[in-house]
């Protein structure tokens, strides 16, 4: 069986933070319904959030949901 | 370049004020456990600790030359009334010192890993009691194998 290439998804969100008048983490997960943990781990790419979530950061941003998050599929793939 | 963040595609002055504004995380505070991983993290020590020490005494009178199960009743009874104690004085401590908060969706995916964990353990346990039940079956004469194998089916 072929092996599947390592994948993880990348986002600017810190930048977007930025951006946003220097929004904190904390704000963030107020506005998108989550705890700051999991804001600070999708930001480290150490979790990667449902798809609702995502859009809903998305929407916070005022962006597409392609700006915020990035596939990007690993070296073999 | 899809390995990369992207923040670097803004202007460099943007840039310079980004970097500068790495500060802002630290102002916010340590990023703390949420309760839900220090729920998962208790629950872990408080039975590693228990374990061990039910184990170090469980041994010590194995070692004396307890064979028969009786006396590790009451050890084993007060190990499971300690770790009960222990989890809920360490959660209630957590609560007190936490920030409120709700579960997420990040926390469900803890509790899920953790008990899919705690269930590879329970499982193993259990394989390997009626392991040592079977060994012990075994060692039985032939008289005392049906009480054996009541022991062996009530686990």
């Amino acid at each position: 069986m072929a092996k599947l290439p390592k994948a993880s998804i990348q986002n600017r969100i810190r930048a977007l933070r930025f951006e946003h008048g220097e929004m904190t983490q904390q704000a963030l997960a107020d506005q998108i319904g989550v705890t700051r943990q999991t804001v600070n781990a999708i930001e480290g790419n150490k979790y990667s959030p449902s798809l609702e979530v995502a859009f809903r950061i998305a929407k916070v941003f005022d962006r597409p949901l392609e700006e915020v998050f990035q596939y990007a599929a690993g070296e073999g793939g | 370049m899809g390995g990369t963040s992207k923040i670097f595609d803004i202007d460099p002055v943007s840039k310079i004020l980004y970097i500068m504004s790495k500060k802002q995380d630290i102002d916010e505070g340590p990023i703390n456990l949420s309760f839900e991983e220090r729920s998962v993290w208790i629950q872990l020590a408080s039975l590693g600790a228990i374990l061990i020490g039910y184990g170090t005494i469980a041994g010590l009178m194995l070692l004396a030359g307890v064979i028969h199960i009786v006396p590790y009743v009451p050890v084993f009874a007060l190990a499971v009334v300690l770790l009960i104690v222990l989890m809920i004085v360490g959660h209630a401590v957590t609560a007190a010192t936490s920030r409120l908060e709700r579960r997420d969706e990040r926390d469900k995916l803890i509790v899920w890993r953790a008990e899919s964990g705690e269930q590879c353990g329970v499982g193993v346990g259990r394989r390997g009691i009626r392991g040592s039940c079977r060994t012990h079956l075994l060692d039985q004469q032939p008289m005392d194998r049906p009480r054996a194998v009541t022991l062996d089916v009530s686990i």
